[in-house]
């Protein structure tokens, strides 16, 4: 949880990236952002754009994403967030996490993980509301559950074979996965905003 | 070039990489550090070897990924 005292007064938010000044920085996976990028068009449907909306409404305004070029959550949930604020009019400044390790230590993921991507909301007076780390739980069980499958059906096979089967089933899961984390984050902002 | 160090992929805030990195360093041991944060291509080298830094390539071919256990970082 967000402690009374936070270092992320207005003027610090107003420090973050856009979206797209962001991307045009990072060093590595560029072509990934911009494949998640396209399937979260279709990750947020007409009726999410409205929810949002409304959101944005009834004061979610303002979102601060905490991530890495780096990171597979990162890649599939920035596109995520990144696509709400455009259809909902939500502001939605990034921080790269290793370059403000006093953002990112805020908000520890069970208060010792520095994991991201982290989504923080406010209000339109930065008045902080809520925030969502990494990727929905179900998206964290089924990971587990592909690994367990492909190192069972692939036992006796080469690291190289089981990681490069593991690799094809979970990106092959990325565009529904991305749905999934529209419907958490919808959930979050609804128990936050009594909608 | 055959490299006759280890090879090691790491990623800036990687804590598994630190703790190896400061290991080997307290150790004596001889290695050649490959960022995979900074350029696509040492990013695509390392996933060619594993999806966890830090990811290690000995010169007689072993890869170990992770830290005392797989503890590390996902690249995918």
């Amino acid at each position: 949880m967000a402690e009374k005292t936070t270092v992320v007064t207005p003027e610090r938010y107003a420090q973050g990236f856009n979206y797209s000044d962001y991307l045009a920085q990072i060093k590595v996976n560029q072509d990934r952002f911009a494949m998640y990028d396209e399937t979260a068009v279709e990750a947020v449907t007409d009726d999410d754009a409205g929810f949002f909306k409304s959101a944005v409404e009834k004061g979610c305004s303002r979102v601060v994403v905490i991530g890495e070029d780096w990171c597979p959550d990162v890649y599939r949930g920035m596109p995520v967030i990144g696509r709400i604020a455009a259809v909902s009019g939500m502001d939605m400044k990034v921080f790269a996490r290793d370059e403000n390790l006093d953002i990112a230590d805020e908000f520890l993921n069970r208060g010792e993980f520095r994991s991201i991507p982290t989504l923080v909301f406010y209000n339109a007076d930065q008045e902080y509301l809520c925030h969502w780390i990494e990727r929905p739980d179900s998206v964290t069980q089924e990971m587990a559950d592909i690994t367990k499958a492909v190192e069972t059906e692939l036992a006796g096979q080469s690291e190289e074979a089981v990681r490069d089967a593991r690799r094809e089933r979970v990106n092959a899961r990325f565009p529904e996965w991305q749905k999934e984390t529209v419907r958490d984050i919808r959930a979050l902002l609804s128990q936050t905003l009594g909608m | 070039m055959v490299s006759t160090v280890p090879i090691v992929y790491t990623i800036q805030g990687c804590d598994a990489c630190v703790k190896l990195l400061d290991k080997w360093n307290a150790d004596g041991v001889v290695f050649e550090e490959r960022r995979a944060d900074l350029s696509q291509d040492i990013m695509e080298e390392a996933r060619k070897y594993g999806d966890v830094v830090p990811i290690v390539r000995y010169p007689d071919g072993r890869v170990e990924e992770g830290f005392e256990g797989g503890i590390g970082c996902f690249i995918g």
